[in-house]
């Protein structure tokens, strides 16, 4: 491929990108434009967003909810929804600091509402200090008082959805993990429904675009921010997960969402053969939760 | 041509014309976890490279 074949399919232009299904290579303002509508188009077919709706952005300030960010900003006005950001501070020093001041800058500049809840707010202690002793739990023990924050925070801004930066790979790792795992009901598991009183609907409009091409996006739009990485490791399952899939992906274009639309038709022929499974309430702070007393609570030694 | 890895270290390859792709793989990157900047311009990896070009690899960390 020399430079003089390499040219955008839509302009001529020398292309940045060259994708598949269909086939085509795009110059930067038109992948721009293209990743943009892949985005709007999922949101459409999912029906993601209602007209009234107040979405909550889980805005960390790192490059997938600055992406989601952005692109939101751009299409709620005219789906006729409002934006709110929120960002959840665990408490991480030498990390958090930097994430959190990037996400300050894009909302000021953005113009977009922000609120900031904190673990030490929520929980009575940041995450550090809960991770004395257990570091090596950290991405589970953040993982669970996370999703609890961001609900807080949910109800606190009064939003009716809640969206988040999960991208395509992270997606389709999750999906493989679930499946090595023999973890069936986590497969099912559908948290864009949202369960009325305690979770608003979850969205992911994000999920159809790969971690490369997200990243891709902001460096042409000038969004792109080396930050620090998270000093507490994520679980050894993702990591051979993300190294496995990623070879695959090379080998086998498509694969992800190959994944992707398994889980989908695993869902759908789950939905009509099961009726929705009851659910409890935890004696202790009364979320919702399998047992009698919810993960939350049990990791923070109520 | 001149070769930044992600971690900013410089290698310098004298070899005839090659896609950035063979390239990669020679260095064992895997071409989907990294994005190449070929002479300051972002590029599909089915370019070539050839003598005089720099060739900047950007890998992604996860997270965020
Ligand atoms: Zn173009
Ligand atoms: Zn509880």
């Amino acid at each position: 491929m020399t430079p003089g074949e390499n040219l955008c399919s839509l302009c001529n232009e020398p292309a940045v990108v060259r994708l598949v299904e269909p086939e085509r290579r795009l110059c930067a303002a038109h992948f721009i434009e293209d990743a943009g509508a892949r985005v709007l188009a999922a949101m459409e077919r999912e029906r993601m967003i209602s007209p009234g709706d107040r979405v909550a952005v889980g805005l960390s300030g790192g490059k997938d909810s600055t992406a989601l960010l952005l692109l939101l900003h751009r299409f709620l006005p005219a789906l006729g929804a409002g934006l709110v950001a929120i960002t959840v501070d665990e408490g991480i020093a030498g990390y958090r600091e930097e994430t959190l001041r990037a996400a300050r800058d894009l909302t000021g500049e953005l113009g977009v509402e922000h609120v900031i809840v904190t673990f030490a707010d929520l929980f009575g202690e940041d995450l550090d200090t809960i991770l004395v002793g257990r570091e090596a739990q950290g991405c589970t023990v953040c993982g669970v008082l996370r999703r609890r924050a961001l609900a807080e925070a949910v109800k606190r801004v009064g939003a009716t959805k809640l969206a988040t930066g999960h991208n395509l790979d992270d997606e389709a790792q999750s999906v493989l993990m679930n499946v090595l795992r023999g973890d069936l009901p986590r497969l099912r598991q559908d948290t864009s429904t949202g369960q009325p009183g305690h979770f608003v609907p979850r969205i992911k409009p994000l999920a159809v675009l790969s971690e490369k091409e997200i990243v891709t996006y902001l460096l042409l739009r000038g969004y792109f921010r080396d930050l620090p990485e998270c000093p507490y490791a994520g679980t050894a399952l993702r990591s051979e997960v993300r190294t496995m899939l990623a070879g695959l992906e090379h080998r086998h274009p498509g694969t992800m969402v190959r994944l992707m639309q398994f889980r989908d038709g695993v869902r759908e022929s789950a939905r009509s053969a099961e009726p929705a499974k009851a659910l409890s309430t935890c004696r202790i702070c009364g979320e919702l939760t399998s047992g009698e007393v919810c993960q939350v609570c049990r990791l923070l030694d109520r | 041509m001149r070769i930044i890895l992600p971690d900013k270290s410089v290698r310098t390859v004298s070899r005839a014309s090659a896609t950035i792709e063979e390239i990669l793989i020679e260095l064992g990157i895997n071409p989907t976890t990294v994005i190449v900047v070929k002479n300051g311009t972002i590029v599909p990896e089915d370019v070539t490279a050839d003598e005089g070009d720099e060739i900047r690899i950007l890998r992604f960390s996860h997270g965020g």
